[in-house]
């Protein structure tokens, strides 16, 4: 399992890397929390490291015009981004998809992954039902799959959806041959459930930044290697997350 | 004594990358005839859990399932008849 780390800048990219994560988000709080940085951030923020650290663009929230869409995924991938991810607001099913298949089209000859991305709690934003994000992916033939949030007042993703749905959401998507990522206001104490859905990458900010403030404070490397120590007992076996869990899926073979 | 099927390919999954284990065996699956035998490596024990539940979900048979220091180690033979070879290995007489 991957960790993400969202970051703002340079600054935060080095010690979101410094902590032990695999992936650095690059995105913009200021434009609804989950938005687009500025194209020369994401070039430092991608020549500062080896190719094996990734660098992921989210393009946050997008407007409904395929064109528009189509030219920031283009510019990520000339960027030379690892993934770039499209989410949905105030939109629906068949222009979410008419709009990612422009960005796979945009990314023809580049490296870049396209990442298509739903929010859990887009019931409050007019967006697309999350459970059909493994379906978008498909049909898009997107690379991989995101499932995230929008809001950012003290709930998380599990407030949204629950562990059972985002375990099979994982599972079909991984069968589809796609990557799979969750975030969305994640915290330690949500590593058991997490560790027991298993996506590719989990995500965080606010569980890394200094005061545990995703908006006013910044990326630790102190508070990204306590999380990454945590994550690596869990996935170990160290910390037993599957301890009186009694789905058959879920038990630990003896 | 159990004797192993010989796997006709090894899907490396303690490499960390975007996609796991499963996404691969899907890839490699596809393209194989059944009861061909899958070497399958992972490193963690969530990813060891995932694939014995995605074998089961396919139809496909764990034949062995083993940790080897921080790497498990699991035979996963092609849904439907078994090669010659994983059905010799699977019946054999432990001991």
């Amino acid at each position: 399992m991957m960790l993400m780390v969202s970051v703002q800048n340079l600054e935060e990219a080095r010690e979101a890397v410094a902590g032990g994560a695999d992936i650095v988000d690059v995105k913009n709080l200021r434009e609804m929390m989950v938005g687009s940085n500025f194209p020369p951030v994401v070039r430092e923020v991608r020549d500062a490291f080896p190719k094996h650290i990734h660098v992921s663009v989210t393009l946050g929230v997008v407007p409904n015009q395929a064109g528009t869409v189509a030219m920031a995924v283009y510019g990520a991938g000339a960027l030379g981004a690892t993934s770039v991810k499209v989410g949905f607001v105030n939109s629906d099913y068949e222009t979410a998809l008419r709009i990612l298949k422009e960005s796979r089209r945009a990314l023809d000859g580049f490296d870049t992954k396209l990442i298509a991305a739903t929010f859990a709690d887009s019931d409050l934003y007019q967006g697309i039902d999350p459970k059909l994000v493994v379906k978008l992916g498909k049909e898009s033939k997107s690379d991989g799959i995101l499932i995230d949030t929008l809001v950012k007042d003290g709930r998380n993703l599990f407030d949204f959806i629950g562990e059972k749905t985002l375990k099979e959401l994982v599972l079909e998507a991984k069968e589809a041959g796609m990557s799979t990522a969750l975030s969305g206001a994640l915290k330690v104490a949500n590593l058991h459930t997490l560790v027991r859905i298993n996506p590719d990458i989990v995500g965080v900010r606010g569980a890394v930044c200094t005061r545990g403030d995703r908006e006013k404070g910044a990326v630790d490397s102190v508070a990204v290697a306590s999380l990454r120590g945590e994550l690596r007992q869990r996935l170990t076996g160290a910390v037993d997350v599957f301890a009186g869990v009694d789905s058959p899926v879920l038990r630990v073979p003896s | 004594m159990t004797v192993p099927p010989t796997p006709s390919l090894t899907v490396d999954g303690t490499l960390l990358t975007c996609k796991g284990a499963i996404a691969k065996l899907e890839t490699e699956f596809s393209h194989l005839p059944s009861g061909t035998v899958a070497r399958v490596l992972v490193n963690d024990v969530p990813s060891r859990i995932d694939v014995r539940a995605w074998a089961d979900r396919r139809g496909h048979g764990v034949l062995a399932d083993a940790r080897q220091g921080e790497v498990f180690e699991l035979l996963i033979s092609k849904g439907g008849p078994m090669s010659g070879a994983a059905l010799a290995a699977a019946s054999a007489e432990p001991g």
